[in-house]
This record gives structure tokens, sequence and C-alpha cells, in this order.
């Protein structure tokens, strides 16, 4: 089972500088990460920053599709590692009817059946993560 | 060293499971496994460096036992993005505003 975050955001100014945030790699920086994204399909490209708790601050991603002005796909796998974490961010841009962008982002693909979690969680764990003496392994 | 890597090899992964069924010294664990002693060690070491197991001195034995917690990485990526994206998106509005007054 796969599961998105799903967020819409209003944002100040058209969305042709939205567009400018999003795929200007020194723009982009500033509000999410140091990156070397270009908009081109296929472009592979990566996030970096502090690592953070279990986070290694490292994404990998790829250019997956480029509409400019209105949509950009990326692929966006890290975290911990390339196979635990395997998602797309989308971004989709509108112009509001009074000025203004309203972006609206997904973050696809998370996914709770991931082979080595499953394999060392028994039921109900995700829920009580303390309570370990309730976790069987078959 | 995180949770990932720490269970990416099958000997530690065994030996964490072992662990999930109770306290073990280094050498009930040497018992168990087909793995030398300080095989078993250096996994022990892993997997505490990953957050996943916990030691507890007594005389001359240390005992190991999972961390209850450590699993947690695991299953709470979408509740830390989650977070992420909301605190990224507020920076990314605070820019517009700047760009927008240029």
């Amino acid at each position: 089972m796969s599961k998105a975050i799903e967020v819409d955001y209003d944002l100040p100014g058209p969305p042709a500088t939205v567009w400018r945030a999003l795929t200007d790699p020194k723009l982009l920086a500033s509000w999410l990460m140091e990156n070397d994204i270009k908009a081109e399909v296929g472009h592979r490209f990566m996030f970096r920053s502090k690592p953070m708790g279990d986070w290694d601050g490292k994404v990998d991603c790829e250019v997956l599709e480029v509409v400019p002005n209105e949509r950009l796909v990326y692929s966006w796998r890290g975290g911990s590692g390339r196979h635990v974490l395997d998602t797309t961010v989308t971004w989709t841009l509108a112009a509001k009817p009074g000025g203004g962008t309203r972006l609206r982002l997904v973050h696809a693909g998370f996914t709770d059946d991931n082979p080595m979690a499953y394999e060392m969680m028994g039921r109900g764990w995700r829920d009580k993560t303390g309570a370990l003496a309730e976790l069987s392994l078959a | 060293m995180d949770v990932f890597r720490a269970l990416a090899d099958p000997t530690r992964r065994a030996v964490f499971e072992q662990l999930t069924r109770g306290e073990a010294t280094v050498k009930d664990l040497t018992k168990r496994f087909a793995v030398s002693q300080p095989a078993i060690s250096q996994h022990l070491g892993a997997l505490r460096k990953g957050g996943l197991v916990a030691e507890r001195r007594e005389g001359k034995f240390t005992y190991y036992r999972v961390e209850p917690t450590g699993l947690r990485p695991l299953v709470n990526w979408i509740e830390h993005y989650q977070a992420f994206w909301l605190d990224r998106l507020a920076k990314l509005k605070a820019l517009m505003q700047e760009l927008e007054d240029e």
C-alpha cells in the first residue's frame, strides 16, 4: 500500500517566478536544500543537507516530467537507503485569479510494505513501538 | 551507521531477531550462530551504532537487548516529510515575498 503527502499552498507572485524558485539551483537551495537541479527530463541530481537523525542528508533525484511554469516531477530516493524511500515529488503550479500562485505538492510512493520493515515487525508494532514483548517474529 | 545499513547484513539481522526474544551476552549469541565471537561483537557494535541495540553491564558480562524505538525510522518517513514540507513551503513563501519586493 502506498501513501502520499498532498499540500496546496498559496504563494505570492506569478507561476513563472515560482517556477524559478523550483528550478533555479540557487533559488531552490535557499528554501529547500543544496542541489544541482536542471529542468530537463532525464537529468539526475542530488539534494544535499546536513545529516539529521537517521537521515544521511542526501536525496537522489531524476527529473521525470517538465512542463515549464506548470508541472515538474522528479523521483526522490534516499533517506537512509535508496530501497527504503523510493518516492516521487510532483509540483503543479496554477495562476490564481486575483494574482499569486497555487502550488500543489504531491509527494507520493511512501510504502508500509518495504520487505525489511515487514520482516522485522510483528503486527501492532507500528502503533506500539515500545511494546517489544508483543512482537512476534515467525 | 543508520538503521538500514545496520540491518542490511543477514547475520546481523538474525542477531537482532534473536535479541527481540530476550537479552543475551556475546557468548550466548556465539553459541547460537556459527560465527566467531569477534564477528558477533562486531555485529553488535553495528547494531548499537544504528540505535537498534542497547547494552548493560553486570559483573563481567555485558548483556545486549533491542532498543524498542530503534525501528521507528523505518515507518515514520511520511510523518517526517509532512513536517519537512510544511517547514520548507513556509520558507518558499518568504522567498517569494522577497522576489516580489525586488
